[in-house]
């Protein structure tokens, strides 16, 4: 009731018109947009010239925004006094108090920018074969490969001394091995890179191979705790 | 700062939330709609349409899609429009057409916006008082408008500018004559209007200047028109004639046809035709081409022509009365491609069970014309009511109707073989016949579905063994064993579905009896039947994977259907489990197990009266489900013919709710709080008089049935609105069934109104977790109560006590015990423009979620404005560790109000039109907020961003432990939580959810204009393989192994064996 008497009274028409920029930069790009004040009580929608108006608009503060399914605009403060016809326009920041003080005075009429475009989707994690080797983890078991390859011309540069203490170590690892037919997983996983290394360091063959598949489990463990995080 | 990482830390979490483009229109489905068309017009290959959902949309009339449409507000209904210059059109809308908008045609580009007057002073009249037309001559691509508003102005405007020219105002102000039409010819406006007598309306013309609106005449016609039905038509002259002559006036006094050729100057006389005896006229949209059609006492209908002299008849349809062989003709008119008139005439004939095109074409320079004429398949049965069941003519005298509405498109060639026929039926189906071939159909009465439910399909027989074997108790060579037997199980399903496909039947009438069971669930139960019951008096099965129809059925009318006629507004939809009496307790016989639904609705006779009916289906086929006292099905009458429900009310419900016995009682309480069953049998009875103890209801009663308690007692009672808890009882001296009687009462504020009350969205006893640990290994156990309810209210004048500025109007949330009727939580929220309608609330277990507009006068708020949505959080006792094992807890204990709520408010960048929660099927997964915006989009809220707990300063060890980030009031816009993405989603009104066989994911469907369904994992798909796992990379791995064993095999083998020999 009373503002119907007091838009008969006295009541302004705010117009604007949305400036096309790289972001939207035409009428087809945006749709169909609407211009709203609060939640809707005037509002005007967005002509092809990008132009739109709201009429009778009675004396108060009033919160702009634009209601676009692709774009985001700013908000903006809309003053309306009783003293003078044109409406003084501000900036507002969305989630700031509607009357602070560091509102930056705007030109009349309204000019509104599209800030940004909704990008809905993310794109698919492609797979490629440079990515799968750029991996820090598939580095270290590339050197680790290297090292295996290396390790028979170490061991024939080797003293016989050392190499009673490695046979030694094989034993252990043997051992281990052991333990694992036995039921105790984890210790034995932990080994299972040594044991491949003794079934492997005879061959030359295969050793490549055998250190992608290894690679490839580290890779997806690396994954799985990046998406829990 | 603070912000900035906390969108960082948000980016990350999103990350794995957003669909990948590839994603879309497999996860999801969207149905644009645009309602049920009242006014079409062929536009060259478009159809213009307004519809009852305040849509101004066009279509493809080649495939019925929508070239665009242009949605209005529920303040801004379309009023009329008019195209003019062949490419744009011009749409007068709002409350006495106070708002202009011209659109290009083919675009749906918004050309023009112009406010002729303010929607708060539009005058509201009985009669159409909203026309627009154009002037006569475009200069430049600029046409003259010319708009007839608020029934008493007339205004020019210029198409290009929007500059109104000039406006004339009628100098009663609309008192007295209310002007309808508007005309134009070279030298003047013609407005014609009804004047109000004593007894009938009489007729008024008033002819303005073209130039400057000046008026010419105004002159009143003494005519006699009927008050309840006043029409006229204002019929042009063709433009062949040389001279340009007047409209002329047309209209029905009596009998009689009278017409009257207008002139600027108003004078001449009004022309009677004798001889025949005339029941009504009807303008077929020729009214430009001077035709109309008279329909005769002796049930033929007339062709009049108006040549620019007199009017006169041109031909006869005879037969267009309903009869036993055939109902009423709809007339439709069109003009051709070299312009001249076309009229086409549609029936349904009895006899032949077909639909009856006739075209007339007439040929004026021999003064005759020919008919021509064929049939075209409409199928009555899915589409349109049924007016012939056997021998019973059931429909034959309804009101209702097969097709509500034609539109005829002649324009395209003489041979009938390329006219188009676009009907309208009374479900809301739009149909578009190119001469007796369908060539699309679109069903509008989606977009009114008021009930809705999931329905969940029985598993394939592969699956079920999927999903029936517990590996629980057997060895490890068992497990193994099984693991083995479900690969091969689940490789040949998928060889199957590969080879054969799945078996979808789109349509209802076509299907062998044995078909129905081709509808089988997908492996993760993303396949459900949706069954939706809208108020167009249909009801659907839609199949959830892509929003198809699978089964249609309309709403039979029982009694009403005789004789008078009515609608069926569904109420209430419920899933009811298979009944008892037919499961084979093996559970060998599946077919058996059967779940139905059950809609309860409102059947609203023309006749005022107004009855409870429940229908009863078999969600899988659309067939009538037979209650259970009529024994043995009856396969007969399904399928074919509107569902037959059974009267359980005769008057109103008021309230209704399943029976928890788990049989799937319906119970529903009448004006008189009396309980009334469906089914109703002694078994249901006894079930009802042993639970009756625990059935607790709130019923919002405007007037006191009973003494008020002393409290309250100063003020009226009897004007107050009030909540009042209600029980059951029994007395067999007093009545034969339950019977509710009040337990507590509530009284509202003055002025204060119910307008909804929500119930707790799921029963408590389904919640795993009881409580939340917190990060100091504490425990805040979760207020778990099934009695909650949420009561929404509107309080209007309470501003001229509080002294608010705007319009004086609060909203009230209350979250109450139906048991005691404890208020546990209340808010007072503020209500922009004086409507609450834009207050939402959701609550599941023990959270609450509602949503409003702060516009800055509530007391507490800081001057902001903005859409909020609150989260609430309810836990036992004063703090952490207090135990009352509310879930469990008799309702009268004191301890049912020892709760602590934790609550906060954030401020959200889009208004909200429906809020709903997910729901999956153990509740482990968390429930993220699901909000549909007025931006015409879905959206989704992370759980952790609306726990209420969320620290204001820094975040301690504990908390972040606990995954608590610090509070930020603006919740984060970020377009990758929009579920709908690129589809616009408009007016949703509800939101609801359902769990699929996997825990992570629920499905989200959105009911409004549109609708749209998709899937949502609010914890990440935890229990499928992620997405971003490397099928080709493991293989590729595996055959490297593999390669790299076979190659080393020999090469190890020959080591070793010349290890043995040279080892010693």
């Amino acid at each position: 009731m009373n503002a119907e008497l007091s838009s008969t009274a006295f009541a302004v028409d705010l117009l604007g018109f949305v400036q096309w920029n790289d972001v939207c930069p035409s009428y087809e790009e945006l749709g169909a947009a609407t211009v709203l004040l609060d939640s809707g009580r005037y509002s005007g929608r967005v002509t092809r010239s990008g132009s739109f108006s709201i009429p009778d608009i009675s004396p108060g503060v009033y919160v702009l925004s634009v209601l676009s399914h692709d774009h985001t605009f700013e908000q903006l403060r809309v003053n309306i006094s009783d003293a003078s016809s044109i409406p003084e326009i501000k900036t507002y920041v969305f989630g700031t108090p509607l009357l602070s003080s560091s509102a930056v005075a705007l030109s009349y009429p309204v000019v509104l920018s599209p800030r940004s475009k909704n990008s809905y989707f993310k794109p698919h994690e492609s797979f490629s074969l440079l990515g799968m080797f750029q991996n820090p983890m598939m580095m270290l078991m590339l050197l680790t490969a290297g090292m295996m390859l290396a390790t028979p011309y170490i061991m024939k540069n080797l003293d016989p001394q050392s190499l009673e203490e490695f046979k030694n170590q094989q034993a252990k690892v043997a051992s281990v091995q052991s333990s694992m037919q036995d039921g105790d997983f984890k210790s034995g996983l932990s080994t299972l890179l040594a044991a491949d290394e003794k079934t492997k360091a005879s061959t030359s063959g295969a050793k490549s191979q055998s250190n992608n598949g290894g690679s490839t489990i580290q890779q997806r463990k690396g994954g799985k705790g990046g998406k829990r995080r | 700062m603070l912000p900035s990482l906390l969108v960082a830390s948000l980016s990350l979490a999103t990350a794995g939330w957003a669909l990948h483009e590839s994603d879309v229109g497999v996860v999801d489905w969207h149905t644009r709609l645009v309602g049920v068309p009242l006014q079409n017009t062929f536009h060259g290959d478009l159809i213009l349409t307004a519809t009852t959902s305040n849509v101004f949309a066009a279509l493809n009339a080649t495939d019925g899609s929508i070239a665009w449409r242009s949605i209005h507000d529920d303040d801004d209904p379309v009023a009329a429009f008019d195209v003019y210059n062949h490419s744009n059109v011009a749409l007068l809308s709002g409350p006495g057409g106070s708002t202009l908008r011209t659109y290009d045609t083919s675009t749906g580009h918004l050309l023009l916006e112009r406010r002729l007057h303010n929607p708060a002073h539009a005058r509201r009249h009985e009669i159409q008082h909203v026309a627009i037309t154009t002037g006569p001559g475009s200069v430049e691509g600029s046409t003259t408008l010319f708009a007839l508003t608020n029934g008493d102005t007339v205004s020019r405007i210029d198409s290009r500018s929007g500059e109104v020219v000039w406006t004339w105002s009628s100098p009663d102000e609309g008192s007295l004559v209310v002007y309808s039409h508007i005309r134009t010819t070279p030298d003047a406006v013609y407005a014609v209007g009804f004047a109000k007598s004593k007894a009938a309306y009489t007729l008024h013309v008033t002819t303005l200047s073209i130039a400057n609106g000046s008026t010419i005449a105004s002159v009143n016609i003494p005519a006699n028109l009927a008050k309840d039905r006043p029409s006229f038509v204002l019929l042009e002259a063709p433009t062949s004639s040389l001279a340009a002559p007047g409209p002329c006036l047309t209209w029905l006094e009596s009998t009689s046809i009278r017409a009257a050729v207008l002139t600027p100057g108003l004078r001449g006389q009004v022309q009677i035709l004798p001889g025949v005896n005339y029941t009504r006229i009807q303008d077929i949209g020729l009214a430009g081409a001077g035709q109309l059609i008279a329909f005769t006492q002796d049930g033929s209908a007339h062709v009049m022509r108006y040549d620019g002299e007199s009017l006169r008849p041109m031909w006869e349809f005879t037969d267009v009365a309903p009869s036993q062989t055939h109902t009423e003709s709809y007339f439709a008119g069109s003009l051709s491609e070299d312009g001249e008139p076309r009229i086409a005439s549609v029936y349904w004939s009895h006899a032949n069970h077909k639909a009856i095109h006739q075209t007339f074409t007439p040929r004026l320079a021999e003064g005759k014309g020919q008919v021509t004429g064929y049939t075209f398949p409409f199928r009555t049965h899915e589409h349109g009511v049924i007016r012939h069941v056997g021998s019973v003519s059931l429909y034959l005298a309804s009101p209702l109707t097969p097709f509500t509405k034609v539109t005829f498109d002649g324009r395209s060639s003489h041979t009938h073989e390329t006219t188009r026929l676009l009907l309208t039926t009374s479900t809301g189906t739009l149909q578009l016949w190119k001469h007796d071939v369908l060539q699309w159909s679109r069903e509008e009465a989606l977009s009114t579905i008021r009930v809705a439910t999931f329905v969940p399909l029985p598993p394939s027989s592969a699956s079920s063994s999927l999903s029936a074997g517990s590996t629980v108790g057997q060895g490890i060579s068992g497990t193994v064993l099984t693991c083995i037997r479900r690969f091969s199980e689940s490789i040949l399903q998928h060889l199957r579905t590969y080879a054969v496909g799945p078996i979808i039947h789109e349509d209802g009438s076509t299907r062998s009896s044995g078909a129905p069971s081709a509808l089988y669930s997908d492996q993760f139960g993303f396949r459900q039947v949706i069954v939706a019951a809208t108020t167009e008096g249909v009801l659907y099965g839609l199949d959830s994977s892509d929003g198809r129809v699978i089964w249609r059925r309309l709403f039979g009318l029982g009694w009403a259907s005789d004789r008078v006629g009515g609608r069926v507004l569904p109420v209430k939809m419920y899933v009811l489990p298979a009944k008892v009496g037919r499961v084979s307790d093996d559970g060998s016989k599946e077919e058996t197990l059967k779940q139905t639904v059950v809609v309860v609705t409102q059947r609203r006779a023309h006749n005022s009266l107004v009855d409870t009916v429940v229908f009863e289906v078999d969600p899988l086929t659309g067939d009538d489900v037979p209650p259970l006292e009529d024994g043995e099905s009856d396969a007969s009458r399904s399928r074919y013919g509107p569902l037959e429900g059974k009267d359980v009310i005769q008057g109103p419900m008021i309230e209704s709710f399943v029976l928890p016995d788990g049989q799937g009682t319906v119970a529903m309480l009448d004006e008189f709080l009396q309980v009334q069953l469906y089914p109703d049998t002694p078994a249901t009875r006894a079930s009802l008089a042993n639970l009756a103890p625990s059935l607790h209801l709130v019923l919002p009663t405007r007037t006191s049935s009973t003494p008020s308690p002393g409290r309250g007692s100063d003020n009226d009672v009897s004007t107050r609105a009030q909540l009042v808890g209600h029980r059951l009882t029994f007395n067999d001296n007093v009545s034969t069934v339950h019977v509710a009687y009040p337990t507590w009462r509530i009284m509202l504020g003055p002025g204060e109104t119910i307008r909804e009350t929500i119930r707790n969205g799921k029963d408590a006893g389904q919640e795993l977790s009881v409580g939340k640990v917190l990060g100091d290994r504490r425990t805040l156990y979760k207020y778990l109560n099934k009695h909650l309810r949420v009561v929404l209210t509107e309080a209007k004048g309470i501003g001229a006590q509080t002294g608010l500025e705007s319009s004086g109007t609060m909203c009230g949330l209350y979250v109450l015990d139906s048991v005691k009727g404890t208020v546990l939580y209340r808010a007072r929220l503020p209500a922009p423009e004086g409507r609450c309608d834009d207050v939402r609330a959701a609550f599941v277990d023990h959270w609450l979620v509602y949503s409003y507009f702060e516009d800055g006068t509530s007391a507490g708020g800081d001057g902001t404005k903005g859409w909020r949505i609150v989260s609430v959080e309810m836990y036992e006792g004063k703090k952490p560790d207090d135990v009352t094992r509310s879930f469990e807890l008799s309702s009268y204990s004191n301890a049912t109000t020892d709760i602590t709520t934790y609550e906060q408010a954030y401020l959200i960048p889009y208004g909200v039109t429906a809020l709903s929660t997910t729901s999956t099927r153990l509740g482990v997964t968390l429930k993220n907020l699901i909000v549909a915006s007025r931006r015409r989009a879905v959206h989704s809220v992370p759980r952790r961003l609306l726990d209420p707990r969320r620290p204001l300063g820094k975040v301690s060890p504990s908390e972040a432990e606990e995954g608590l980030v610090t509070y930020d009031a603006v919740l984060p816009d970020d377009a990758r939580l929009t579920l709908s993405h690129n589809y616009e989603v408009a007016n949703i009104r509800q939101i609801m959810n359902a769990p699929s066989r996997l825990e992570s994911t629920s499905l989200v469907l959105a009911i409004g204009l549109d609708l749209f369904l998709t899937r949502v994992s609010p914890s990440g798909t935890f229990d499928v393989l992620s997405e971003n796992f490397n099928k080709a990379q493991l293989v590729l791995t595996i055959g490297g192994l593999a390669l790299a064993i076979g190659l080393a095999r020999p090469v190890v083998r020959r080591r070793q064996l010349r290890g043995r020999w040279y080892s010693a």
